[in-house]
């Protein structure tokens, strides 16, 4: 036998393609502190109802409410490893919700600037092709 | 710190988790004692046990805290946590914020408790023993029992079902793949590594703590049965020297077990469940290229056996282009015919590589070929790999 | 010792140019070549006759049973699918596909259509199909691990995984006399069964017969056929 396979290349993970999606965001916690003024807003809003509605709406988030003395973050932990601490003090709690918000709608991937020429990501090939020279002069048949 | 967690029930409720201040001293305490009941039950060599002394002084203190209330308390934390992990009940499953949201997130179907999604996070080796272990987790033994319910069968059931459903895929997909190349290509989507990664982006976690670890931090007993529980301690005897060797069980085969077992418990309710399981995150989940695990001996050579074998005319190499021939970098543009037809090309900085890499193309345009998804036309069936 | 001698006219290649509208420039040079077949004890360097080593160590050559007409062929294959009761279960497999499940590797030095890629699936599916036989065939013994009604914690031991293992395929094969029946090559002709790797060879053989249901027949017939044949008989 002379083809031989190459060992250690995995499968690449597509998430979305088919219709078991997992959504990135995994876990939220929650972190205040009972005396700080800068906790003010959070603890009004773990007082409201707001908390419990996004359980209910979102069942696919862990909410997890850390007491903890210095300024409230909120810390959004992801599918793809990595989390998003975002600190929320001196927030309303609208502030606050639209801060969560965020956290639930990001897919946990480090902010990029994406040049305008990199539009179009993908794992698959160019359906055209590379140009080549050598055969820029071939008619196309139909 | 003080640690609440929701999750989201109708019985919506919060869990307090407290530990007295006024106890954390003793607590430390005793975690020290029991550190030193183990090292010397065990009869671990260790030189700070050669003096008498020692052994006098820890046998009053281990005499002053069996009588304390505090031992008793880990006592029953340790019973009960034992009892839960024995039956599993599907109250204080659904009690764990974990296996709610991962159930959830899976999509699982209703029928497919909580429990039965803790009993696939529970491996064989992660059972408890009844008499009470060591806290340093890294001296104590896996210890086998089959009282509890664990994912062994499942783990089973499920890898032949996973395998066979692979073997299916790429077989229709590519049905004259060779079969080193098949071998890995199965290997690419189902392997250890690959399962641990699925698995680990769902969000599982492992189960790091000790015992008396949890016990101190007063952690209630569904955040375990929300863990995966695996242990990889193989104690080893050889001439009266015991060694504990954690090349028994790895934590990427512990996680690999899990989605084998949630595909056979998806079986058990209905086969098309867990085929559509395993497509939607194992195999058109997923992308591999095909094209990119082939790696060829002798092309040339190759080719011209399948042509014998598949009764074409012999393959002849031609040169189509060039460019350069005599400066620095000259490309050459070589296609490989059979007959009048051309089936392959490939380009190179040389007449020889140039060559090479049109067999190679044309043997990759026969091993990848796919068949259409046309009813009308026959199962392909591959007469098998050419063997020079 | 027998000589057989042909000729035919064949092209030296020559790496040719091939201009833009596809006219070829290269020359070709007509030779003649003369192959001679060499039979008995090998030579090396000598192409060896056909006739000398298509055939299995049972003595059947491949020849006669690949013709579409011809006595040897029809008993070969009516053979198989009596023995194997294809009628039973109302499974259709055509003759290049049934004698390509009946050739190994081995055999040709692989010119012929072999039973590789057909094992490899059938042996996967007989893999599903004996852990479900060992699911359903237990007692409840110890109700307390059952998943769904169904006792997962007798996989694994002893008696499910060499339900349908190899040393027991082949004792049903060559019960059945089909053992001869298969194209393959000795590792030594003076060897062992175990060491030529006759046990294994054949019990792929019917793994590969499974593997050819499967995909010619679906699924259906092929679950039917391994649980009404192939662990019926090995239970009695």
């Amino acid at each position: 036998m002379v083809v031989k396979g190459i060992t250690g290349r995995y499968s690449i993970a597509r998430n979305g393609v088919t219709d078991s999606f997992i959504f990135p965001c995994k876990k939220i916690s929650i972190q205040y502190c009972n005396w700080g003024g800068s906790s003010q807003g959070i603890r009004n809003f773990l007082v409201s109802e707001r908390l419990n509605d996004l359980a209910k709406r979102y069942k696919h988030i862990e909410f997890e409410i850390v007491k903890k003395s210095g300024h409230p973050v909120i810390t959004g932990w992801y599918t793809n490893g990595r989390n998003k601490p975002i600190c929320v003090r001196n927030l309303e709690p609208n502030e606050i919700d639209k801060k969560l918000k965020l956290l639930i709608d990001s897919s946990g991937d480090i902010l990029r600037r994406w040049t305008k020429n990199d539009n179009i990501r993908s794992l698959n090939k160019s359906v055209r092709g590379i140009w080549s020279p050598f055969h820029a002069h071939d008619t196309p048949k139909v | 710190m003080r640690l609440v967690r929701i999750f989201p029930l109708p019985h919506l409720q919060l869990l307090r988790i407290t530990i007295p201040r006024s106890n954390v001293n003793s607590y430390k305490k005793l975690l020290l004692i029991q550190n030193k009941i183990s090292h010397y039950s065990t009869e671990t060599i260790d030189t700070n046990f050669t003096n008498s002394k020692d052994i006098d002084s820890i046998n009053s203190s281990v005499k002053e805290f069996s009588k304390s209330s505090q031992l008793l308390e880990y006592k029953n934390y340790y019973q009960n946590l034992q009892q839960t992990l024995r039956d599993m009940p599907e109250d204080v499953c659904n009690q764990s914020s974990a296996l709610v949201t991962l159930h959830s997130r899976l999509n699982l179907p209703k029928e497919f408790s909580t429990s039965l999604l803790s009993r696939c996070l529970t491996c064989r080796s992660s059972n408890i023993p009844s008499i009470l272990p060591s806290t340093d987790t890294k001296l104590n033994e896996t210890y086998y029992s089959k009282q509890q319910r664990d994912n062994y069968g499942l783990n089973i059931f499920g890898k032949n079902l996973l395998t066979f459903e692979t073997v299916k895929y790429l077989l229709q997909k590519y049905p004259r793949l060779p079969t080193p190349v098949l071998n890995v290509a199965i290997n690419a989507y189902i392997s250890d590594e690959v399962l641990a990664s699925i698995v680990k982006s769902w969000g599982v976690e492992t189960e790091n703590l000790s015992i008396m670890e949890r016990f101190l931090r007063n952690e209630p007993v569904n955040v375990t049965l929300g863990k995966l529980r695996y242990f990889n301690n193989l104690k080893k005897v050889s001439d009266g020297i015991e060694s504990i060797s954690k090349l028994n069980f790895s934590e990427t085969a512990a996680y690999a077990l899990v989605i084998r077992s949630i595909i056979a418990t998806l079986w058990t309710f209905d086969p098309k469940l867990s085929t559509k399981f395993i497509n939607g995150h194992i195999l058109h989940g997923r992308k591999l290229d095909i094209t990119r695990l082939f790696e060829f001996e002798q092309p040339t050579r190759e080719l011209a056996r399948l042509c014998e074998r598949e009764k074409l005319e012999r393959p002849v190499s031609r040169l189509l282009a060039e460019s350069g021939r005599l400066s620095r970098s000259p490309v050459f543009i070589v296609g490989v015919f059979s007959g009048e037809e051309k089936i392959g090309e490939g380009f190179g900085a040389s007449l020889k590589e140039a060559k090479a890499k049109a067999a190679s193309d044309a043997l990759m345009k026969w091993y990848c070929y796919q068949p259409t998804n046309d009813p009308s036309q026959s199962v392909v069936i591959d007469p098998g790999t050419i063997i020079v | 010792m027998q000589r057989t001698v042909f000729t035919s006219q064949s092209f030296k290649s020559v790496l040719g140019a091939v201009n833009r509208n596809g006219s070829v420039t290269a020359c070709r040079e007509p030779i003649r070549l003369i192959t001679y077949l060499h039979s008995g004890s090998r030579v090396r360097g000598l192409k060896r006759d056909p006739a000398s080593y298509m055939l299995n160590p049972y003595g059947l050559t491949y020849e006669s049973v690949n013709k579409k007409v011809g006595s040897q062929a029809s008993q070969f294959f009516s053979k198989i699918r009596n023995q194997l009761t294809f009628n039973k279960f109302d499974i259709k497999i055509d003759d290049r596909l049934l004698l390509q499940c009946f050739t190994h590797k081995s055999f040709a030095h692989g010119k012929v259509p072999y039973n590789e890629k057909l094992f490899i699936i059938g042996s996967h599916f007989l893999k599903v199909q004996a852990s479900l036989h060992s699911i359903k065939s237990t007692d409840s013994q110890n109700s307390s691990g059952l998943v769904n009604g169904m006792n997962f914690d007798t996989l694994g031991s002893y008696e499910s995984k060499n339900l349908l293992a190899e040393p027991k395929l082949f004792k049903f094969m060559e019960s059945l006399g089909l053992h001869e029946l298969v194209f393959w090559k000795k590792r030594d002709a003076s060897g062992t069964k175990i060491f030529n790797g006759e046990p294994k060879i054949v019990s792929s053989v019917l793994n590969s017969v499974v593997g050819a249901i499967l995909l010619t027949n679906g699924v259906e017939k092929a679950s039917l056929f391994v649980n009404n044949f192939l662990l019926r008989e090995h239970t009695e």
